[in-house]
């Protein structure tokens, strides 16, 4: 009994500390593991998406070892200024709060949010939107979003902040949401428009609309970090040069 | 501290969340605690097909984490036909998880009765309902308190795992005050507190039940 | 698609269960010194070692997971990784709960032999080792086997401090596939396995150290 009580506290040790023991230029990536097409775990368990790719090259041309480790999203910030990673490349929109907090990138892509209601067919089986996006956004309405997103925060502040009295329910992330959505216990959903397309390919959902918030997504490191910042700039600035920039953005973010 | 304003700020959510935790708790308690009698017993007494069924029910959700439990029936089931409320799928998931532990310290509590005493009942002509309840049954509870107490404290706690199912408890938010005023430290550390007074309040209460239902030995 | 996630599935298990056996380790470690403690030791020790039981059987499992996963973010230059974030909030709450077991099983053993050791000499930490101690760890083996699969079912809730374990593996599965009922029923069936071949191992281990003849005196901790 003693030697297994001995063998328990040497593996667990031995994993802690290689855990702990970060080797020379390893930088972690943490990213939101539900976010296609920006960011998300496929079937076989491994990273992909329009930023895993695009950080992965950086990476590899500016000379640093890449690992990428799924966070959850509302936490992911003081996971970042905690130093349990080095940074954030997952679709992360740049805003003042979060400057307080973070640097950021320069920016590579510019989204608007969109509301996603459930579809059915009329009479003509022709594609109908349950509600508009007027009707979506009155009081009563059950309306879903990912916590810790813009979304949420745009929703707190102009509908449910002006008085509108809908229903804003918190998902771990916006899949969830949706999955909601099909099932009846919301009424819509809002997200960011490329994850909002990715999401309802193939099921009975449909945007209706967009709110124009033009937000642009940065990569986020530390705010001492200042020479990682300049080398993921460079490695920016490197690859929408090239022609492989136009090839993933033609892969993940154009007409999903 | 700056955060003191801070706090101070957040009470209102937070007492959202704790009236929504003890409603929770309020359902969920006395429920599992009926669901392990009824389990307990049909363990017991119960024929082989419903004896097994129940103790291949308590089996399956004591080696089950929680979170799956709650995650099936919440965003597993619709896929099946079955859809529920957050609140519901919580307190289900709550009542079913609690009802099977509490169905062992019911269990244990009436073998550990001699007998006997069932004999004697029956002997006398009770059918075995009745020597159930009015023999067996009330020594039950004395027996089973500590055990079943034990569990309604257990219950408290991890009644925190309720915002995994979308609704907003105490532990959900005190998340969200933690996201907004990126004070995670001090926010959980008070939630965290509330959560310990909860537990003590429920643990001397229960324990006054104890000692009024205690029996001297001769 | 489920079922290429299969080996996914595997991978997260080695590390759900790397995560229970350490944190178990940890209390155990840990949970011993304050079960001895809880018995023996001085009035001001005791009294710490109490607060210490309640704040850690008192804050539920997953506030200490954040506190401790976050509990570095206001010191500079201090990183505690997600793992090890979940050994020390696990392995201390465990700590907690086996020196309330520990404390129990020295209960059990009989007055009578630490008198007859006392009388014959032995000094108490010698009673304790020699006496107290074997004979307590035989009535602490039910109870433990509870402990580790409470354990074992917490580590469910490491995934939100961003642990890859069997748990994440099962989101992972459901996003991707919408397969929700699927991931999650075999997600199930893992920690199923994990947790009664656990208590199995436990159950082996309580059969091979019993004394034939010498009965448990309703050790068996119910559940």
């Amino acid at each position: 009994m003693k030697y297994r009580t001995m063998l328990c506290l040497i593996v667990g040790f031995v994993a802690c500390v290689s855990s702990a023991v970060s080797a020379e230029n390893v930088y972690v990536d943490g990213i939101d593991a539900a976010f296609p097409p920006f960011s998300f775990i496929d079937e076989s368990g491994e990273p992909a998406g329009f930023d895993v790719d695009v950080i992965r090259w950086i990476a590899e041309e500016m000379g640093f070892v890449l690992e990428i480790v799924p966070i959850d999203w509302d936490a992911i910030i003081p996971t970042l200024t905690s130093g349990n990673i080095d940074l954030i490349a997952s679709g992360m929109t740049i805003t003042a709060a979060r400057s307080e907090r973070v640097a950021f990138t320069d920016p590579y892509w510019m989204i608007d949010l969109a509301v996603v209601v459930r579809q059915t067919e009329d009479a003509e089986g022709e594609p109908d939107p349950e509600l508009t996006l007027f009707t979506a956004m009155q009081p009563g309405r059950r309306i879903g979003v990912q916590r810790g997103t813009t979304s949420q925060d745009w929703l707190e502040e102009n509908v449910v902040g002006v008085g509108i009295g809908i229903e804003l329910v918190l998902y771990e992330n916006f899949l969830l949401a949706l999955e909601d959505l099909l099932i009846g216990r919301l009424d819509g959903a809002v997200m960011d428009e490329p994850t909002a397309r990715s999401g309802i390919a193939g099921r009975p959902l449909a945007i209706v609309g967009t709110i124009n918030t033009g937000e642009i997504y940065g990569y986020a490191v530390r705010k001492e970090d200042t020479e990682f910042l300049t080398l993921l700039n460079e490695g920016l600035r490197r690859i929408q040069a090239t022609s492989l920039w136009d090839e993933l953005v033609a892969k993940w973010l154009v007409g999903v | 501290m700056t955060y003191l304003p801070a706090l101070i700020e957040s009470v209102p959510e937070l007492w959202k969340g704790l009236l929504l935790t003890l409603r929770l708790v309020a359902v969920s308690a006395p429920a599992g605690l009926a669901v392990g009698i009824v389990l307990g017993l049909t363990q017991v007494y119960g024929n082989l097909f419903f004896g097994g069924l129940a103790a291949g029910f308590q089996l399956t959700v004591r080696g089950v984490p929680l979170i799956v439990q709650l995650f099936i029936l919440y965003y597993g089931l619709p896929h099946v036909g079955i859809t529920m409320t957050p609140f519901v799928a919580a307190t289900l998931g709550f009542t079913l998880c609690s009802g099977a532990y509490h169905s062992q310290y019911i269990r244990g509590a009436i073998l550990s009765i001699p007998d006997g005493q069932m004999d004697a009942g029956r002997a006398m002509g009770m059918g075995l309902l009745q020597t159930v309840r009015s023999i067996i049954l009330p020594q039950v509870f004395r027996r089973a308190l500590p055990g079943c107490s034990n569990e309604i404290v257990y219950l408290i706690k991890y009644s925190s795992l309720a915002y995994l199912v979308t609704l907003v408890d105490l532990t959900g938010q005190g998340r969200l005050i933690a996201y907004e005023s990126f004070r995670f430290l001090e926010t959980f550390f008070v939630v965290g507190l509330v959560y310990l007074v909860l537990v003590t309040l429920a643990t001397s209460v229960l324990r006054a039940i104890e000692r009024r239902l205690h029996i001297p030995p001769a | 698609m489920v079922w290429n996630a299969l080996p996914t599935f595997f991978r997260g298990a080695a590390v759900t269960l790397a995560l229970a056996v350490s944190s178990v380790a940890v209390g155990m470690l840990l949970g011993i010194p304050i079960g001895i403690g809880h018995v023996c030791a001085s009035r001001p020790v005791r009294t710490m070692l109490w607060s210490f039981d309640r704040v850690f059987r008192g804050f539920p499992a997953i506030v200490l997971l954040f506190l401790a996963f976050f509990g570095a973010s206001g010191l500079p230059g201090v990183r505690i990784p997600p793992f090890a974030a979940v050994v020390i909030a696990l392995g201390l709450r465990s700590a907690a709960y086996q020196g309330q077991i520990y404390r129990g099983a020295l209960a059990m053993v009989e007055r009578g032999q630490v008198e007859a050791a006392r009388a014959l000499g032995f000094s108490m930490p010698r009673t304790m080792w020699h006496v107290q101690l074997p004979q307590a760890a035989r009535f602490s083996l039910p109870s433990l086997s509870n402990e580790y699969s409470v354990v074992l079912k917490d580590t469910a809730l490491a995934f939100t401090v961003g642990v890859v374990d069997l748990m994440s593996r099962a989101k992972f599965l459901a996003m991707r596939s919408r397969e929700i009922l699927a991931a999650y029923l075999l997600v199930a069936v893992f920690y199923f396995v994990l947790t009664y071949a656990g208590i199995g191992l436990f159950r082996l281990v309580e059969r091979s150290v019993a004394i034939p003849g010498l009965g448990r005196h309703g050790t068996r901790r119910i559940g």
